[in-house]
């Protein structure tokens, strides 16, 4: 895959481009990455890669990173494995531990192969979870933000199914699960992984995060029927760490982007931490540049478009 | 008021079709009358084809004259029945004032019976009145006019006068005539033509009236053969209907057209009382005559004179129309129409004068206010200053340009005609065609007829050759240039 | 930005949690997808339509000068009883001035009608009307069928995204792209409509939904073709038709919409007549309205609709024939109380489909004495000299 180099002022051609890269992980599978690059004047500030939601695509984050490129952000976003997009697996096999070996994958792959200077992570609903242990247990991520993030798996996962699965018994599991009437997972190696992986319980989260010293900044929504916020506020154990905090979205559920005002300002909000964060500051500083409609629009079908090309 | 629908007639050949023969269609008037319009049939076309196109060929003209003229007296008079049903039309289905209505029928009468005129018409557009007779002698000719022979007549809705002109330019050329009504307006050819019959149905001049109609959209197999049938057009409308004329005429079929036009006003700057009272007088009268709705209508007017004189000048004039001329009942689109207007007008801030109810409005903007017109008695008025280019106003859909006052301002006449306007009359006069002057700058009557000429023979000298002209001769003594001048 | 929340309201001593609310009423009711508005009782959509409108008043009144020094000049600052007070602007005002409530630097384009002849209409948008315009589309998914974004389909009849400039309707079809995957074809030629019909196939094949959009004269085009061919197309259920665009006298007669729909139905093969819908739309407006499933419009609640007297411009009663005005709440880039070029009807209270709510009738355009000819377009006139 092309290699672009690093540039700090982008030409109309460098305007929203995606740069496609293939990573092979360790056991021969492959995880597709798409990268941003910054597109203003302003000196570079580092690196951000986007986690996206479950079932969600990469395109689905494409004004976020657009936020971030336009205000000096390169912007890396990743296919999960075991997902709906172009990278190795099938939803049917996800579990929490594959998404998380995926995103590991990612964040060595860029520590490694791309040598990034300064790196967080911008991890959306269930791949905040993933984010809360990878911080824990690497030292190479220098800040987290999240939103509408998973802490409490478990109560999370009761809401949006209406069962507790956690306490079901394995015999009595169903075979598959259904997603937002759709989408097929299987159950039984999910809950299997979720027990083996100690992914269910919110106090689990909050002991990972315990350890962690690098800044995080979590938005969730007050009228979030998966995730709510006293179970972020809850893991995020603030006073105990004075270097995180917590942004309450009003009039939001967990699908932020259904109300266009509520999103972009949690996104100029989201911005503003990550510009503050990169620079080492413990509060945000002032975003100086937002996409325009057009933009959003434009680059939103860009990359529909791109994405169904891969026919993925 | 009736509810009940009314079956409107159609006339073949003279012969009134009270019952449609064909299809129909269905409108309803500005008053909410429902109309039922005969569609012209195949029987209808086949009729009025088979009849003679030349049927008045040979009728001399001061016969036709004076048949004009007998149906004339028979309008003018105010217990003739064919006017009274004529008026009750207007007002009762078009919505149309009394006294608005009444002066339609007093046109007709007018037209019909200025006989006079009829002749100096025929003088000033075809060079001798009995050009249509007579062999007449022109320099090294002699020349007379024929009949063209079907003329067919796409007629306005808009303006009787209109539809009483073109028929009788026809028949004064002594062209049969097929005139084909607007849904807007079926009554007035339809009782023109009855008034004819109501003279003698067996005379020529009404045995070759027709009047039809079809669907402007969807001419129908009978309307083309009518159509195609035709050696000239009159066509009264919209560019639309000018287009639909030219593409569906034959390559040398003769069209006239009176397409879309507009029309203005000048006042020259007057101090005097009376003066201003007068000018306001003459302008409100061409605002109000036929509601705007002719081409010779004044929807602008550029005033030299100080507005805070002339407005209430003219908000006087405009009401004293209101009441000696009604407005004619306005139907919801054209009070949408003007709606509109308004609500532009009054966002951009524009200084508007309405009289009682919205019988009339003035609304004061620069010239480039640009609103879609909503006649119905709506003067833009402008004032008129230095910078003003008249060449700038005026153009090829110019019609008319009046000018008050006539003294002081007939010498815009250059300007504004080599820009494209069409006539310069008084303020006041806008409806009155002069006979000599132009229509839309032709002269219609030439257009109607075929000129032939028989020439002199050789033993005629020409002006510049004084022996015999013997051209095998002149060829065998190559004497040919000694003949040019 | 338009977080209302500059100063975040802290709530806790640390300071490490705030709030932030960037909610309006009115996005709450565009966006809100339990319930959708058209779920609401007449009564409750009133009352939020009455609030909302004075809402958007008191913020154009505000941030216009063009529209508050009108409304002074016509009813003064003093405050309006009912909405039908406020005053309206001629969408022929759009033609001659640029009427805007919000800076320049926040317009993202100005659009235009797509009118061939006279002058067209020149309108701003801003970020947020175009969110709101999106999102009244967004928000009748309910209305017409129920999809989700990834579920369906489109094949817009139209110009695709990178061809369309600042005409309205081209622009707003073209949005569909930001929410399914489209295919944007106009059929021009008979290898367009082969190509049409390809991807109706191949992507009914791909998805569970299809929607097909366009106006209704490239639909009926399209279903002319589909005849020709034998029908190849297998809608089913699966097919939903949107006619959008404004219907014009085809072959010289007015369309007949109940045959319009049969056509299409048999053209596309399709379960109900109920699958095809128009919607409408103007550039002055900044809603799209919905067919429901008996073919009547709905109103949003954020929109006032309201035929009126043109003597008057008082509402006329429901049912019967006036000039249409529209107050449309969810527009901040210029004030959109409009009176626009349209006879049409209103009635209110329940629907056949089951809802409640107002809903309209676009009956047809004002014929105007220009129009037939007898006074000229001013407009064309003046505006041809000042180009001069």
């Amino acid at each position: 895959m092309q290699q672009d180099s690093v540039s700090s002022t982008a030409s109309s051609d460098e305007l929203g481009r995606v740069d496609e890269d293939v990573i092979e992980t360790g056991d021969g599978r492959r995880i597709v990455v798409w990268r941003t690059c910054a597109v203003t004047r302003d000196a570079r500030r580092g690196t951000i890669l986007l986690a996206p939601g479950f079932c969600r695509r990469m395109y689905n984050l494409a004004t976020l990173a657009q936020y971030l490129t336009f205000n000096g952000f390169e912007v890396y976003r990743y296919d999960p494995l075991n997902h709906l997009g172009p990278s190795s697996g099938v939803l049917y096999d996800f579990t929490m531990s594959s998404g998380y070996y995926g995103m590991n994958a990612v964040l060595s792959w860029l520590r490694g192969e791309r040598d990034v200077d300064s790196l967080g992570i911008v991890a959306t609903s269930l791949s905040a979870r993933h984010a809360y242990r990878a911080c824990g247990e690497r030292h190479d991520i220098d800040y987290l933000l999240t939103a509408v993030g998973v802490t409490h798996l478990r109560a999370t996962l009761q809401r949006v199914f209406g069962v507790d699965w956690a306490a079901c018994e394995r015999e009595l599991l169903a075979p598959t699960v259904v997603f937002e009437d759709k989408h097929v997972i299987h159950g039984p190696p999910f809950w299997e992984d979720a027990y083996a992986g100690d992914w269910w319980e919110g106090t689990t989260t909050q002991r990972e995060l315990d350890s962690v010293d690098i800044p995080i900044v979590a938005f969730a929504a007050r009228d979030d029927d998966w995730v709510q916020p006293h179970e972020v506020e809850a893991a995020l154990g603030l006073s105990r760490h004075r270097e995180r905090r917590l942004c309450e979205l009003a009039g939001s559920g967990h699908n932020v982007s259904q109300n266009p005002a509520v999103a972009q300002a949690m996104l100029v909000s989201m911005t503003g931490e990550a510009m503050g964060l990169a620079a080492g500051f413990d509060r945000p500083l002032d975003v100086k540049s937002e996409p325009t409609f057009t933009q959003i629009t434009e680059q939103i079908i860009k990359e529909r478009r791109l994405s169904a090309r891969e026919g993925s | 008021m009736s509810t009940q629908p009314r079956t409107i007639p159609a006339i073949v050949a003279g012969r009134l079709i009270r019952s449609p023969r064909g299809e129909t269609r269905r409108v309803v008037t500005a008053t909410g009358m429902e109309l039922i319009l005969p569609l012209v049939s195949e029987a209808d076309a086949t009729s009025i084809i088979a009849t003679d196109r030349l049927a008045l060929a040979d009728l001399p003209t001061q016969e036709i004259v004076a048949f004009l003229y007998g149906a004339g007296q028979n309008w003018k008079s105010s217990e003739y029945v064919r006017r009274k049903l004529y008026i009750r039309d207007l007002v009762q289905c078009l919505g149309y004032s009394e006294k608005m209505a009444k002066l339609e029928a007093n046109w007709i009468a007018m037209l019909l019976s200025s006989y006079a005129s009829i002749y100096d018409v025929i003088e000033a557009e075809l060079g001798n009145r009995y050009v249509l007779d007579e062999w007449i002698p022109r320099e090294e000719a002699q020349i007379r006019a024929y009949p063209r022979g079907r003329s067919l007549h796409i007629l306005p809705g808009n303006v009787p006068l209109s539809t009483t002109t073109s028929v009788m330019r026809a028949l004064i050329t002594k062209n049969s005539v097929v005139a084909k009504f607007s849904s807007e307006d079926p009554f007035t050819p339809l009782a023109l033509a009855q008034s004819f019959s109501d003279i003698d149905p067996n005379h020529p001049i009404a045995r070759a009236v027709s009047v039809v109609h079809w669907n402007s959209a969807d001419l129908g197999v009978s309307g083309k053969r009518l159509v195609e049938d035709a050696d000239v057009m009159c066509v009264w409308g919209s560019i639309g209907a000018i287009e639909w004329a030219a593409r569906q005429a034959r390559p040398d079929l003769e069209i006239i057209a009176f397409g879309p036009k507009h029309s203005l006003a000048l006042i020259a700057e007057l101090h005097e009382k009376h003066e201003i009272r007068e000018a306001a007088r003459a302008l409100a009268h061409d605002v109000c005559f036929r509601d705007q709705r002719a081409c010779f209508s004044s929807q602008q007017a550029w005033v030299q004179t100080s507005l805070d004189l002339f407005i209430p000048e003219l908000v006087t004039a405009l009401d004293v129309y209101a009441d000696v001329l009604p407005r004619s009942a306005h139907g919801l689109d054209d009070r949408a129409a003007r709606a509109l207007t308004i609500r532009e007008a009054r966002f951009l801030g524009y200084p508007i004068f309405e009289g009682k109810d919205g019988i009339w409005t003035i609304i004061v903007c620069p010239a480039d206010f640009a609103s879609q017109h909503p006649l119905s008695r709506t003067l833009y008025l402008h004032p008129w200053t230095h910078e003003l280019s008249l060449e700038s106003i005026v153009d090829k859909q110019t019609q008319t340009v009046s000018v008050y006052p006539w003294s002081r301002l007939k010498h815009v006449r250059d300007r504004v005609c080599r820009a494209g306007a069409a006539r310069i009359v008084e303020c006041g006069m806008s409806n009155i065609f002069r006979p000599g002057g132009a229509h839309d700058g032709i002269f219609p009557l030439q257009r109607l007829v075929r000129f032939a000429s028989t020439e002199l023979p050789s033993s005629a000298f020409t002006k510049s050759v004084t022996v015999k002209i013997e051209q095998t001769k002149f060829l065998e003594q190559d004497r040919f240039v000694e003949f040019i001048p | 930005m338009t977080a209302r929340c500059l100063e975040p309201e802290r709530t806790d001593a640390a300071g490490q949690v705030w709030v932030l609310d960037a909610t309006t009423a009115i996005d709450t009711l565009i966006f809100s997808d339990s319930p959708y508005w058209y779920g609401l009782s007449l009564e409750v959509q009133q009352e939020r339509t009455d609030r909302l409108v004075r809402a958007a008043f008191e913020f154009h009144l505000e941030n216009c000068p063009l529209f508050r020094a009108y409304v002074e000049r016509e009813i003064g600052l003093r405050g309006i009883g009912s909405l039908e007070e406020i005053p309206l602007v001629s969408t022929r005002a759009f033609k001659f001035s640029e009427i805007s409530s919000v800076p320049a630097s926040m317009i993202e384009q100005w659009y235009r009608s797509s009118g061939t002849s006279g002058l067209t209409s020149r309108v701003p948008r801003d970020r947020r009307s175009l969110e709101r315009l999106v999102g009244s589309v967004h928000s009748v998914a309910g209305l017409l069928g129920r999809w989700d974004d990834d579920g369906a389909a489109v094949v817009n009849l139209g110009p695709g995204r990178e061809h369309v400039d600042d005409v309205w309707f081209q622009y707003v079809m073209s949005l569909i792209e930001a929410i399914h995957e489209t295919d944007s074809i106009i059929p021009s030629s008979l290898n367009d409509m082969e190509r049409i019909a390809a991807a109706c196939k191949r992507r009914l094949a791909e998805y569970d939904d299809l929607i097909i959009a366009g106006p209704p004269f490239y639909i009926a085009s399209v279903c002319d073709f589909l005849e020709e061919r034998g029908r190849p197309v297998q809608g089913e259920s699966r097919i939903t038709v949107l006619t959008a665009g404004g219907w014009k006298r085809v072959a010289g007669a007015d369309v007949d919409r109940k045959a319009f729909r049969a056509q299409v139905r048999q053209a596309f093969n399709l379960t109900s007549e109920a699958q095809i819908r128009d919607v409408f739309n103007q550039v002055e407006l900044n809603s799209v309205l919905f067919e429901c499933s008996v073919h009547e419009k709905h109103v949003p609640p954020w929109v006032h609709v309201a035929p009126r007297d043109p003597d008057t411009l008082l509402p006329v009663p429901d049912g019967q024939l006036g000039i249409m005005s529209y107050l449309d709440a969810s527009c901040t880039a210029f004030p959109c109380f409009i009176l626009a070029e349209d006879l049409g009807t209103v009635v209110r209270g329940k629907c056949a489909c089951g809802r409640e709510g107002v809903r309209v009738d676009i009956v047809r355009r004002v014929e105007t004495r220009a129009a037939k000819g007898c006074a000229l377009t001013m407009g064309r006139l003046h505006a041809a000299r000042q180009r001069q």
